[in-house]
């Protein structure tokens, strides 16, 4: 079960250093609206530098800011989904929760995210057809996998209690 | 659940203790008594059989089936 260390090794690191997102995240939303004039800090949004700073355009800030922080909480759930991992409680009812939280919380993530990129494109930007894989949408996959995964792991802990009480 | 275990007075009738039986039969008296207090969900024939021989009875005599 080595790899289950290396996980949780690169699982921490990310979370630790993802504590100073959180504070950024969180002062820059009423930061966004009490300034108008953000020409010394450049923001982007999936490669687009935002160049319009309307209301519009810091409300979906704003939403994608704080979008940010559910992934933060996803990333804390699953920390401690593999802790449990590493103490063999790996059908606790508290894992199977958390799998399927991860899974709401990633799903809205990429969600959120979707949109408001759309909106700000149609709005400030421009509609561009790229052939690759978006990440949102990946986001959005994983997010689904972890809900399904939490289907799966309350089937196979229902299996592994009848075989356990098979005599 | 309909099904009873009635695997108690069948012990008695035999003067047998279940920590016995378990050693006979060859699974553990923590199992046995998850048996015989009617928690088990299944139990295999290769277990049943080995009941039966060690208890010189029959399933039905083990097995009782009552409607709730």
């Amino acid at each position: 079960m080595k790899k289950i260390f290396i996980l949780k090794t690169i699982v921490d690191i990310l979370w630790i250093i993802s504590w100073p997102l959180i504070l950024i995240a969180l002062c820059i939303v009423p930061y966004l609206f009490i300034n108008d004039d953000f020409s010394s800090i450049p923001i982007n949004i999936r490669g687009n530098t935002i160049l319009h700073f309307n209301l519009l355009s810091k409300i979906i800030l704003s939403i994608m800011t704080i979008s940010i922080l559910l992934l933060l909480y996803s990333l804390y759930l699953f920390k401690r989904v593999l802790l449990l991992f590493m103490r063999r409680k790996i059908f606790d009812n508290i894992v199977l929760t958390n799998l399927n939280k991860i899974g709401v919380l990633l799903t809205f993530f990429s969600i959120i995210n979707i949109i408001c990129s759309f909106i700000y494109n149609i709005n400030f930007g421009k509609i561009e057809f790229e052939i690759s894989i978006n990440p949102l949408v990946s986001t959005l996959c994983l997010g689904l996998f972890f809900m399904v995964l939490s289907e799966i792991f309350k089937i196979a802990r229902d299996q592994k209690e009848e075989n356990d009480l098979t005599i | 659940m309909p099904i009873v275990i009635n695997l108690d007075v069948i012990l008695a009738k035999r003067k047998m203790r279940s920590k016995e039986l378990a050693e006979i039969i060859n699974i553990t008296t923590a199992n046995l008594s998850i048996l015989k207090s009617g928690k088990a969900k299944a139990i295999r024939f290769s277990t049943l059989n080995a009941i039966c021989k060690a208890l010189e009875c029959q399933p039905a005599d083990i097995i009782e089936y009552i409607e709730d």
